[in-house]
């Protein structure tokens, strides 16, 4: 039998991967939680987006088109992880 | 002519008019050149004056300018280094460039006076502005300049990397900025006024002068963006400011041919995108005429060398062939040699020379190198290409080491150098492997040393160190590098190591 997962469940799960995919990113000190901002907190810049992005197709094995990112998806954390859950649906 | 005088001219002109959009405020050039100017005058009081460099680490953004201009009309040299650097990378670039004064922010001052101790020299003001435009300068170190009395003349200082590996300062004057940019102004003829999309960072040579210089002296509007470039944010900007031009690095152009939807967005303002860095390719091209027949996609080559634009296929793109980078601009010539120094006729490869006015003054600190570039006033560009009977320009590849990933340039040495301060690296080695998208993306080759450590060791290594762009994306291990002759490392045999390596690991 299929057990549904809860929501939270999920998200806390899609947290947990990102943090494994933004480990090279991630200084010692910081542990990154939904209201980070991936452009002024972390200092993403270009490549490491598209570098980002390529992780997160190959761990969730989803694709994201160019349309569905702009910097407001980046800007906390917890967008990122809504464009994700939104595929895992 | 100093550059600051393009801008005092605008402003004088336009005082009104919308200089500089950025995420925190809106200025006119009236405040712009009022901040310029008080920034300017702390700069002089501090003893800044010609022959003495000031770096500027600042993001695409209204306090950019101001700083960028203040240093021109102190009489200083404009030192341009991106805001994305490591303070690690930034410490170390100051120092090589001699640089007496760094203008930025306060969250940079702290980490980069730690990283520089206290033996250098070197003063650092921090620079803010609030939402109404007024300029707050703050003094953390002050320290008496440095005056370079050889290079008084020169009025900005940019990375490039020449025809080896190593990377090299270039230094221009303001007469060869400033003769460049008006005949790459006259080329293209533009529509005025323009709102210009300033996503490329701003210590580029490309969007100093395709942009900053040129439009400045316009009196044109700027939307300046301290963000990774992103299509969608591209489009909405268009949409919201009118924005008219912007300068695209081939990724960029990528990005737009591949969009979806962009019907959904109004960019009928949109008249002109640049393309330069390296060549667009051709379907990617086709695909942008194709989808957005009003924009005219203007390819464009240049150098920081050649301080700047040496060819372009403007006004009227459609009228050059698709593949090429359009004809010199006048007062440049072009011509192709053969590896003894002949020049080439029509159809024939060969290496790039180029002879302008805008043609640089030298790399500081290397007067023989300089002097081994330019060869009864040619400049030896390292690129490879082919002239047409037309005269139109064609790259063909590069001479030198140099990896192009997302319109950056990287330097192999410099990574090879920091991969060797790791104690388990004994030798290291980095090659360019093609990316889709990004052109090319930096792999390592690995001798390891006698402790051990794995691929993401090092990768975790280079990230602490180094912009993202600079990480090795991938990272092999082997016994020996293979080298040419006794001192040369055979970067072909690596190149074809890792495309073996990386399509059986498909």
């Amino acid at each position: 039998m299929e057990t549904e997962k809860k929501p939270f469940t999920n998200r806390t799960e899609i947290l947990k991967t990102l943090e494994k995919i933004l480990v090279p990113w991630l200084d010692d000190k910081t542990k990154p939680n939904e209201q980070t901002n991936l452009l002024s907190d972390l200092g993403l810049d270009s490549v490491a987006i598209l570098q980002l992005v390529l992780g997160i197709e190959k761990e969730f094995s989803v694709t994201i088109k160019d349309s569905e990112l702009d910097s407001d998806v980046f800007s906390k954390l917890a967008n990122l992880i809504d464009v994700i859950e939104g595929k895992l649906k | 002519m100093k550059l600051f005088d393009l801008l005092k001219r605008s402003a004088a002109k336009f005082p009104g008019r919308t200089a500089v959009i950025d995420d925190a405020c809106e200025i006119t050039y009236a405040k712009l050149l009022s901040n310029t100017e008080q920034l300017s005058k702390y700069l002089k009081s501090a003893g800044c004056r010609p022959g003495v460099k000031v770096a500027v680490v600042l993001p695409n953004s209204s306090v950019y300018f101001a700083a960028f201009f203040a240093i021109s009309a102190s009489g200083a040299a404009i030192v341009a280094m991106s805001s994305k650097m490591t303070v690690y990378e930034a410490a170390g670039f100051i120092k090589r460039a001699d640089v007496s004064l760094v203008l930025t922010e306060k969250t940079f001052a702290d980490n980069l006076a730690e990283q520089l101790g206290n033996k250098e020299q070197i003063s650092i003001v921090t620079i803010e502005q609030n939402s109404d435009g007024v300029l707050k300068i703050g003094i953390f170190i002050q320290r008496c300049p440095k005056v370079d009395s050889d290079n008084s003349d020169v009025a900005l200082m940019v990375y490039t990397s020449g025809t080896t590996g190593q990377s090299k300062i270039v230094m221009l004057t303001d007469d060869q900025l400033i003769s460049n940019m008006f005949i790459y102004k006259a080329v293209m003829d533009f529509e005025m006024p323009n709102v210009v999309y300033c996503s490329l960072p701003l210590h580029h040579i490309y969007a100093i002068c395709a942009q900053v210089l040129t439009h400045i002296s316009c009196g044109d509007t700027f939307i300046a963006m301290n963000r990774p470039f992103f299509i969608k944010d591209f489009f909405k900007a268009v949409q919201n400011h009118k924005v008219t031009i912007t300068a695209f690095v081939p990724y960029m152009a990528i990005l737009m041919a591949e969009y979806s939807q962009p019907n959904q967005f109004d960019l009928s303002s949109l008249k002109y995108i640049t393309l330069s860095g390296a060549k667009t390719p051709k379907h990617v091209y086709q695909k942008l005429t194709n989808a957005f027949d009003h924009i005219k996609f203007i390819n464009t080559y240049g150098m920081s060398e050649a301080g700047s634009r040496i060819s372009i296929a403007a006004p009227e793109p459609a009228e050059f062939p698709v593949e090429s980078v359009g004809k010199a601009m006048p007062s440049v010539a072009i011509r192709i040699t053969d590896n003894r120094g002949e020049v080439l006729p029509a159809k024939h490869i060969g290496q790039i020379e180029v002879k302008s006015s805008g043609v640089f003054k030298g790399y500081f600190n290397q007067p023989k190198l300089s002097k081994g570039m330019i060869v009864s006033g040619w400049l030896k560009t390292g690129d490879i290409g082919k002239l047409d009977t037309q005269g139109n320009l064609y790259l063909v590849g590069r001479k030198k080491e140099m990896i192009i990933c997302g319109g950056e340039n990287i330097f192999p040495a410099e990574i090879e150098e920091t991969l060797l301060e790791n104690p388990s690296v004994r030798e290291a080695a980095i090659i360019g492997i093609p990316d889709d998208r990004l052109e090319e993306v930096p792999c390592a080759f690995v001798v390891p040393g006698d402790s051990f450590c794995s691929e993401t060791d090092i990768i975790n290594f280079c990230r602490k160190r180094l912009s993202s762009f600079k990480v090795p994306r991938k990272v092999f291990f082997i016994e020996q590098l293979p080298m040419l002759g006794t001192s040369k490392i055979n970067r072909r045999k690596l190149k074809d190591i890792a495309l073996d390596k990386l399509r059986i690991d498909k």
